[in-house]
């Protein structure tokens, strides 16, 4: 068994000792293709001056770009030009919704994606009216969809519910939400909107301290007080 | 009591008389939590009402908590806002925004601010450092935030206070220096100008001929660190995995929505292809803002369901669940 685990922990040594080898050979200057080397002159002079991360990020560009075809790079610079005529604030808002974006899991941006193709589809008339009944919502509302279409639905009200949550507990609070079968959030809803703000703090503390499966029964049990 | 019975009792003229003497406070820091000050008075009023049925039986060293904690209920006042860059309380979530606001405006203890809130006294210091740590990332730090404060509490002093007086007499020197200085002064201002209009014609001798300060002789001498061409600036572009999936971001501009569609139309994203190219849009965004409320109506009539706060809700009751329902404790 010792031998067995000394074995394991070699083999890991190797493989962290050949990542962390090949890392620096990939993106150093010498090891690089001529056309990316190329394409990446202007940062030659400074190129080992360059944080790790920065010189895997061009190159990974450099080699995007050289896969490309003609018109495809065209495109891009067209687009470049066009991104850059937008005011920060706006590039600002598409940053930061592309990163909710992939940090999806996989099924939820299949699911966002053939919304997005069903709803561009539709006639404009009823995009608009789609879009008036979306902005109904409150900001807030608005926002949580931004998690995903299974999240969304319930983030914006867990928000009403639990405006309070320390900063510590916010990521199991999170947890314990998600964790919860449809039904038995829908009712921990209702329960909380019940309840003045030391109570749904108790509660709420209550339930993360109750182990995942008994949850439900202590929220029925509640409501049905 | 109901709104409706005019106020006779003694008890009632004595929470009237409260109201008057914390109301225009209250309409303040709701114009402020809520950003608007239509909104503010709206939510005020029905304030009014319910601290009137809340307040019946209650001792009166209770009534500040009570007209709190019943305007800080209102819907209107527990609703996100769009962040502003000059409205520092628009950074903000409403919890701790309400937190920092009655400590700003109402003035109130932490104790009476954690009953107002109808949270642990623990739990409010804690939103209301939340709420000051969330502003300083924001780069609003402690010198805007006494502004701030300062002007909220002057707006929020009682309207029939005694009005500062208009001009403060000043006092005897100083007026006596202000007349003694001023021919020197029109003086000194008589030999700049002429000084200035001089040195359009002639420049002294040991100005002429000097030689440019080192420090700017560097800043010409030198170019641009990098000059790049339209191909390296696009892949050095910190957004260039968002530039080369045009799909992807097309999606994202729109997360929210198509999110939202997904959930309410029921879209299961089975047997579609991940990759399947968007169809162009056929609404250009600026548009959408535009589309009439009659529209709405129509149009969502026949498809999915409309949602109010993540509730798919049916075509009947949709007018009832938009006007303000709110799921909100």
């Amino acid at each position: 068994m010792r031998l067995d685990r000394a074995g394991l922990l070699a083999l890991a040594l190797a493989a962290l000792c050949a990542a962390q080898g090949a890392m620096p050979a990939g993106n150093d200057w010498a090891a690089l293709d001529a056309d990316t080397r190329k394409l990446l002159a202007p940062w030659q002079e400074n190129w080992s001056a360059l944080p790790a991360a920065e010189r895997g990020r061009l190159v990974a560009n450099a080699t995007r770009w050289q896969q490309m075809d003609a018109a495809a790079r065209k495109d891009l610079l067209k687009r470049l030009a066009a991104w850059q005529a937008l005011p920060p604030q706006e590039r600002a808002r598409i940053r930061a919704r592309y990163a909710a974006w992939k940090a999806l899991p996989h099924d939820e941006q299949v699911r966002v994606h053939a919304a997005a193709q069903q709803f561009l589809a539709l006639p404009a008339p009823r995009q608009g009216a789609l879009r008036a009944t979306f902005a109904t919502q409150d900001a807030g509302s608005q926002e949580a969809w931004l998690q995903g279409p299974a999240d969304g639905a319930w983030i914006g009200k867990a928000r009403l519910a639990f405006p309070f949550v320390p900063d510590q507990e916010r990521d199991a609070t999170m947890r314990m939400l998600r964790d919860l079968a449809p039904d038995a959030r829908e009712q921990l809803f209702v329960l909380a909107a019940r309840l003045s703000g030391d109570q749904r703090e108790k509660l709420r503390k209550d339930l993360l301290l109750q182990p995942p499966r008994e949850r439900p029964d202590l929220i029925r049990e509640k409501l049905s007080k | 009591m109901t709104a409706d019975r005019p106020l006779r009792e003694p008890a009632d003229l004595g929470r009237a008389a409260f109201l008057r003497g914390i109301e225009h406070r209250g309409r303040v820091l709701a114009t402020a939590q809520c950003g608007d000050a239509a909104r503010a008075g709206a939510a005020l009023a029905e304030c009014k009402i319910a601290f009137h049925e809340l307040a019946e039986d209650a001792e009166p060293d209770r009534w500040p908590a009570l007209f709190w904690q019943s305007l800080l209920a209102h819907p209107a006042l527990r609703a996100r806002l769009a962040p502003d860059a000059r409205d520092p309380f628009s950074q903000l979530e409403p919890g701790p925004r309400a937190a920092l606001l009655l400590r700003l405006v109402a003035e109130l203890d932490p104790d009476a601010a954690a009953d107002a809130l109808g949270v642990s006294p623990e739990t409010y210091r804690h939103a209301l450092a939340r709420a000051i740590e969330a502003l300083r990332a924001k780069g609003i730090d402690e010198t805007v935030l006494h502004y701030v404060r300062d002007s909220l509490r002057r707006e929020a002093r009682p309207t029939h206070a005694t009005p500062v007086a208009a001009q403060e007499a000043m006092p005897a020197h100083r007026l006596w220096h202000a007349r003694r200085l001023r021919p020197y002064l029109y003086g000194l201002l008589a030999v700049l100008s002429l000084g200035v209009l001089t040195s359009f014609f002639w420049v002294p001798a040991f100005l002429r001929g000097m030689a440019t300060p080192p420090g700017f002789q560097t800043l010409r001498e030198h170019a641009p660190a990098l000059k790049l061409s339209a191909t390296e600036s696009a892949i050095s572009d910190g957004d260039f995995e968002l530039l080369v999936d045009p799909q992807g971001e097309r999606v994202a501009r729109d997360l929210d929505l198509f999110a939202w569609y997904a959930a309410s139309a029921g879209v299961s994203g089975a047997g579609t292809m991940a990759g399947a190219p968007l169809p162009e849009t056929t609404l250009p965004e600026s548009a959408a803002s535009e589309a009439d409320a009659e529209d709405a109506a129509e149009g969502a009539a026949s498809g999915p369901l409309p949602v109010v706060s993540g509730h798919p809700v049916p075509a009947s009751g949709k007018k009832a669940a938009s006007s303000g329902a709110s799921d909100a404790p």
